[in-house]
């Protein structure tokens, strides 16, 4: 899987995608809780603001009557003016074209609510002066005529009242809802993650169950919790693979049966064997003084009981391949040594190229060794052609033997069934060239060499000249006497 | 499939948290909000109305406190025309410099009476804003004087007769 | 020539293997219990005891051992192809040597031979040195073929007194398992190394005050032993 791929695996995957939703969802809950909230609280705050600024204007005003005089002097306006305003603000006082104001600060009067004041209304309009948002109240000065009418004076008074402290007290509200959010954003993503690891862990539990039993484990079984559709699959999973353990138990034990019913077969063969090998040397001495078909017969009894035998012993020695039977005889063999005496006991030391360089030492079992050089060397005379090459090489961890001859090679379809029990690759082959387990056994005794992490192999295959190449590598030092699988 | 949806919702909930923070933070300007009246209070001095723009205007002149002003001081005043002050103010007066007039009140029964202004000279020559000057102005001193207890009709009588008895028309 | 006694359970094979021993000139006595074959010792003298490992009534390990028992006589089992445990426990119970059925005649022989050999001193390696040779408390006298430690007799199976033999005529030369094999046991080639092994371990047992901590047979890890140095 390329890293574009795993990482669109990763965003489009399970865990995402519920880490996604729950963010979103705690988001947007958020977002519209706080920013409800927090619209609503701003609207209560401006407004108690402004009504408590227009209260507490109206009151000032009360102060101001009775009026003496109007047109008022312009010291009367600035008096005026000075009175009204105070530290929360400043007041502007117009009478027609006069006007007065209680502070320096240059103030722009919006001209609609300069309408509404002249209508006769206390009216009042947040807007931004300088930067900052501004209160502005205004009203007209009524008098009261004796008559009981109230007439217009003239006279409007202007409240300007900074917004700030206000202004900070929404700005507060506003971080308080952002961090609200953050919060709950965090909150969602760590139930998302929690209950993503809810619902994972059974689907992770799931994946490497099935691995294990991929990789042969049969006996896997998963943990059946809860009773929603992952338990569902879960008890299917179990059910499968208790079913699968079954049959394949069911197979394994008709497998060893039948190995065992073949190791019991050639163990009852050997004591009638051992009775008939015990007097091949006399029938063979005799057979030469026996007269014609006796003497012949006499010949051929002697060789089958020996072809006989010879199967046998290699059944039972596979028989114990199967049942884990076969153990070590380790010492630690002069390699080269070892394949000369090989060659030279079987009469072949003239008939071999060996290329056997001295003081390689390997800790093995010298009699496996010599089982598989000579059913090499002997397959080679047998189905390859002369010159038969053996040749070591060694190095820190192994050593390496190879088997090669001049033949026609193997052919391409056989080379996978070479070490196959009782495998004929040439049909018309005759029953007294070998019992058919030789190169079998031969692969059994490579892999019964064991050193740590490293196995025995025979591996078969063709040299680039053409002739058959059998590679036997063995750990140099194998230390694991233990069986066969 | 489950991608786009995905996608879809996270384009509603982005536009949502947009549009709340378009509304934006924090004090925004408003419209002008309208409360209740004016507030009105009492006043010293003799009113006047004089007229700006068409309008009638009430203006004070400052009295002693002591001095109870008889109703007639304030036609006469009126009759005197602007001070200086007032006119800077562009205030004007369409009554006659130096007409006379007196006051009357004709007692009615179960309620204050009506009032009745003479003048010298025929109402015919006087404006309709200066009828409603003299109206204005007499009613007000009138009930200062305590001769009428609310907003009583006016009677203006010239030597050409009467004009019809009318209410001062100011607010 | 020899006198053989043939302890084997299965009557054929028994009857095979008695027709070409004797065929080879051996005096064959065949019985078919480890009884009978205890009872025959007592009363005849046997050169060799050819003996099967599974037997009925008391096994051949059994046997083995109270051969041993009796005296100093050569043993060789025979076995089912590498039985393993059996070969190990039967060299343990003092085999000499061992033959896997099925096993043809001349091989049988050609073992019978060697193990003959050793008692008989046909073809005696090392006996051309005359007189007592002493390495510290141990005498090994090569013409008599006795050897005592602290002046006492020490009672060595023929076997085990070639490898001691074998060991002490190079101390301090290191020989390994398969020269061992060659030299005592006349293995042509390819031998099964744990014969060497059982045997020094019933060697060691005898002659070293602790066979743990061996001074006499030493074994050198990753070559074979040597005898000595002292």
């Amino acid at each position: 899987m390329t890293p574009w791929r795993s990482i669109a695996a990763q965003v489009s995957g399970l865990r995402v995608r519920l880490l996604l939703a729950f963010a979103l969802l705690g988001v947007t809950t958020t977002a519209v809780v706080a920013s409800g909230s927090y619209f609503q609280a701003r609207t209560v705050i401006l407004q108690q603001a402004q009504d408590a600024a227009v209260m507490a204007l109206t009151d000032q005003l009360a102060k101001v009557y009775p009026v003496l005089q109007l047109p008022p002097t312009q010291d009367e306006l600035h008096l005026l003016a000075q009175r009204l305003s105070d530290r929360e603000g400043y007041a502007v006082v117009i009478y027609r074209d006069m006007r007065e104001q209680g502070s320096l600060t240059p103030v722009s009067l919006t001209p609609e609510l300069r309408q509404e004041v002249g209508d006769g209304q206390i009216a009042w309009q947040r807007v931004s002066q300088d930067g900052q948002p501004t209160l502005l109240i205004g009203t007209q000065l009524r008098i009261d005529r004796p008559d009981g009418t109230s007439q217009p004076s003239g006279l409007e008074v202007y409240s300007v009242r900074n917004l700030v402290p206000e202004q900070q007290s929404i700005d507060k509200l506003a971080t308080r809802a952002w961090l609200t959010g953050g919060l709950s954003l965090l909150l969602a993503v760590l139930l998302a993650l929690l209950s993503a690891r809810g619902v994972l862990r059974p689907v992770r539990d799931l994946g490497r169950a099935a691995r294990r039993l991929g990789e042969g484990d049969l006996s896997t079984r998963l943990t059946v919790r809860g009773v929603d559709e992952l338990a569902d699959v879960a008890r299917t999973f179990n059910d499968t693979a208790g079913t699968l353990e079954r049959q394949v138990g069911e197979l394994r034990r008709m497998e060893s049966d039948a190995r065992r019913f073949v190791a019991d077969v050639s163990h009852e063969l050997r004591t009638p064997l051992a009775a008939m090998t015990a007097v091949t040397d006399v029938l063979d001495e005799e057979a030469d003084h026996l007269p014609g078909d006796a003497g012949r017969a006499a010949r051929l009894v002697s060789q089958e009981t020996q072809n006989l035998t010879q199967l046998v012993n290699d059944l039972i020695e596979i028989s114990r391949f199967d049942s884990g039977t076969a153990r070590l005889a380790l010492d630690d063999v002069d390699v080269a040594a070892a394949v000369t005496a090989t060659l030279r006991m079987r009469g072949w030391a003239d008939r071999v190229h060996a290329d056997l360089p001295p003081a390689v030492v390997a800790r093995l079992d010298p009699r496996r060794l010599d089982v598989i050089v000579a059913n090499l060397v002997g397959n080679a005379f047998r189905h390859g052609a002369e010159p038969v090459s053996v040749r070591l090489s060694a190095d820190a961890d192994w050593i390496t033997i190879e088997v090669a001859d001049q033949g026609p090679g193997l052919d391409p379809e056989v080379l996978p069934h070479v070490f196959d029990r009782l495998y004929k690759a040439d049909t018309a082959r005759t029953r007294s060239e070998g019992s058919g387990l030789g190169l079998a056994i031969s692969w059994e005794n490579a892999r019964l060499h064991r050193h740590g992490e490293r196995q025995g192999s025979l591996v078969a295959g063709n040299g680039p000249g053409g002739g058959a190449v059998f590679t036997l590598r063995l750990p140099r030092g194998t230390t694991d006497a233990g069986g066969a699988r | 499939m489950t991608g786009r949806r995905t996608g879809r919702a996270l384009l509603a909930g982005g536009l949502l948290l947009g549009t709340l923070l378009a509304a934006g933070c924090g004090v925004r300007p408003s419209p002008v909000i309208t409360g209740r009246s004016a507030v009105s209070g009492p006043a010293q001095g003799i009113g006047l109305y004089l007229v700006a723009q068409g309008e009638l205007v009430l203006v004070l002149r400052p009295v002693k406190p002591t001095t109870p002003t008889p109703p007639s001081e304030a036609l006469a005043r009126l009759a005197a025309g602007p001070q200086q002050n007032e006119r800077d103010q562009g205030l004007t007066s369409e009554v006659p410099t130096g007409l006379t007039a007196a006051i009357e009140v004709t007692p009615a029964t179960g309620r204050f009476g009506d009032l009745t202004v003479r003048v010298t000279g025929p109402t015919r020559a006087l404006s309709p804003t200066a009828i409603d000057q003299i109206i204005c102005t007499a009613a007000d001193a009138a009930a200062q004087a305590g001769l009428v207890g609310g907003p009583a009709p006016v009677t203006i009588v010239g030597s050409d007769g009467a004009q019809p008895a009318r209410r001062c028309p100011a607010r | 020539m020899s006198q053989v006694l043939l302890i084997e359970d299965h009557q054929t094979v028994r009857d095979g293997l008695q027709l070409a021993l004797t065929r080879q000139g051996h005096t064959v006595h065949a019985v078919g219990t480890g009884e009978q074959g205890l009872e025959r010792l007592r009363t005849t003298p046997s050169d060799v005891v050819v003996l099967d490992l599974m037997l009925p009534g008391i096994d051949g390990f059994e046997v083995c051992r109270r051969i041993r028992q009796l005296g100093d006589l050569p043993i060789i089992m025979l076995t089912a192809r590498n039985d393993d445990m059996d070969v190990v426990a039967g060299l343990e119970a003092g085999a000499d040597d061992y033959v896997v059925k099925p096993v043809q005649a001349r091989v049988l022989e050609a073992r019978i031979r060697a193990v003959l050999r050793r008692t008989g001193g046909d073809s005696r390696r090392g006996g051309d040195r005359a007189g007592l040779e002493q390495h510290g408390a141990l005498t090994i006298d090569r013409a008599a073929l006795v050897v005592s430690k602290d002046g006492t007799p020490v009672s060595l199976a023929p076997t085990e007194l070639r490898l001691l033999l074998e060991l002490s005529h190079t101390p301090g030369q290191v020989l390994s398992r398969q020269q061992l094999l060659e030299a005592v046991w006349e293995h042509g080639y390819l031998g099964d190394s744990r014969l060497v092994d059982a045997c020094v371990q019933r060697v060691r047992a005898k002659i070293e005050a602790d066979s743990s901590a061996p001074v006499f047979i030493q074994t050198v890890r990753g070559f074979g032993y040597r005898f000595g140095p002292l």
